[in-house]
């Protein structure tokens, strides 16, 4: 599990520098995109940047994690991605 | 305003990434020295064709950020990066109004390196943005992004008029007031496989070795066999001349006008009496309001293709009468090969070039005419001449004819 969650968070600020360059924590329950509660952590994420982040990991990883039928609608949080690809591995 | 009551578009800014440097000084010494910046290709298995014009050197990330040139494919980063130039040469400070961007097959390349994958992995391994690195239209789309242009961004695919096709839609955007000041552009990255073999097998490419490579591209030649392919990406900012005083812009030129005609014919082959494709030269001096014998310079298509080049001679000789014979012709593909889709732009920016400098580039390689290419066709060497009016054309598969006339700045 921890391992996974490094591997997102380290292809997370791979992918947006500026995450890691400002010291965003990024945990299982850190949010991708955006979030309706202002009192929770988000990522900001754009959508083309999810996508990015997935073939990060697919390539990382040797996976194919379209074939999961993974949706990007359905990723909400880090912790999502996380359990995603342990899925697939 | 011009003598027709048109606005008056000026050229205030140009851009290139070229097989002959990525400056437009750099592209003119290659073409005023008539010295070709071709060279033998670098490909994964051998095909008959061994030389091209590539852009060495090129850095992505000299212009994009890290994030731009992930998401990127060739032709997207090659016009990026000559529109950056461009956008800085002209000191621009506000988003241009449009964009116009021409070319003939997008990221082709990038399309046959997905199908690749699919074939050998499967579908799921295919490059996730891959669709967004394909499209023709998203070179303009990440610099309307990247430039925050939120009026026409158009991109246009006239084989190899594409980009003189744009300078003439750009041209009618800033006369009727669309724009104050219009980006165009022009793209081209074909230098892959299959790209190559698909141009190899319609026999449409010269089969010179490798160690020929300076040799290969030799327009209107009567030992010519085929095109050189080249990539490469021009940009030029069109200006309304109220634009250009208002911000003491340094101006390159006028584009005086522009026109378009189809032969409605062949797929490949142009019509040999270069009936049409003179109609295009004619209707683009009656825009720009300029006599043919006012015309001091012409920058062929000159694709040296057996041909192309008998039939441009033809019609070259329809729209000037007999001025034809006294008019100064080059043929920069000699030097910087067939950058297609961009090839309209680049010689555009050769031929703004050639006026600032009062000289007229060779055409090289052109040691023994063919007798049925019978102009003045610059052999060899160029010459100083007083340059005032020029006439860029190009032509492209499925029939089309383009033309534009420049003024000197």
């Amino acid at each position: 599990m921890a391992d996974a969650l490094s591997l997102v968070a380290r292809s997370l600020t791979e992918i947006r520098p500026d995450l890691g360059e400002e010291g965003t924590p990024i945990t299982r329950e850190s949010v991708l995109f955006y979030a309706r509660d202002p009192g929770v952590p988000i990522l900001g994420l754009d959508s083309m940047e999810a996508l990015e982040l997935l073939a990060i990991l697919e390539e990382e990883c040797d996976v194919q994690l379209a074939d999961t039928g993974i949706r990007i609608a359905e990723l909400h949080t880090v912790g999502d991605v996380v359990d995603a690809l342990e899925k697939a591995l | 305003m011009t003598a027709r009551g048109h606005r008056r578009v000026l050229v205030t800014g140009m851009g290139v990434e070229s097989c002959a440097g990525g400056t437009p000084e750099e592209l003119w010494k290659a073409l005023s020295a008539g010295e070709p910046a071709l060279a033998p290709l670098e490909l994964e298995e051998p095909l008959p064709c061994e030389v091209g014009g590539a852009v060495t050197g090129f850095e992505p990330g000299d212009y994009m950020s890290r994030q731009q040139v992930r998401r990127t494919s060739r032709f997207q980063q090659l016009l990026f990066a000559a529109a950056v130039k461009a956008v800085e040469k002209a000191g621009l400070r506000t988003p241009p109004d449009a964009l116009y961007v021409g070319t003939g097959g997008g990221g082709l390349d990038e399309s046959a390196r997905l199908v690749t994958v699919l074939r050998e992995r499967g579908w799921a391994a295919m490059n996730r943005l891959g669709l967004l690195r394909l499209l023709p239209n998203m070179a303009a789309g990440l610099l309307a992004g990247e430039l925050s242009v939120t009026g026409p961004v158009l991109t246009l695919s006239t084989a190899c008029s594409s980009s003189t096709d744009a300078l003439g839609a750009g041209l009618r955007a800033v006369r009727d007031g669309t724009a104050e000041v219009a980006l165009v552009g022009g793209v081209e990255s074909w230098l892959d496989l299959p790209c190559l073999a698909s141009f190899t097998l319609l026999d449409a490419l010269s089969r010179r070795p490798a160690a020929e490579a300076a040799l290969a591209s030799r327009p209107f030649d009567r030992d010519r066999d085929g095109m050189v392919p080249a990539e490469g990406a021009g940009v030029l900012v069109l200006e309304s001349e109220e634009s250009a005083l208002r911000r003491g812009a340094e101006v390159h030129g006028e584009l005086l006008g522009a026109a378009a005609t189809c032969d409605a014919g062949h797929a490949v082959a142009p019509r040999a009496d270069g009936e049409v494709a003179a109609r295009a030269v004619v209707r683009a001096l009656a825009d720009a309001g300029v006599e043919p014998e006012a015309v001091d310079l012409l920058s062929a298509h000159g694709t040296s293709t057996p041909l192309n080049d008998r039939a441009e001679t033809a019609a070259i000789r329809r729209a000037f009468g007999a001025h034809a014979g006294q008019l100064a012709i080059t043929a920069p593909k000699s030097v910087i090969g067939h950058a297609c889709g961009a090839c309209g732009i680049l010689e555009s920016v050769g031929l703004l070039m050639a006026l600032r400098h009062d000289f007229v580039p060779p055409t090289a390689n052109l040691e023994n005419p063919d007798p049925e290419c019978d102009l003045d066709y610059t052999p060899l060497k160029g010459r100083p001449a007083s340059l005032s009016v020029a006439v860029k054309q190009n032509f492209g598969f499925g029939g089309q004819n383009s033309a534009l006339v420049f003024g000197a700045a």
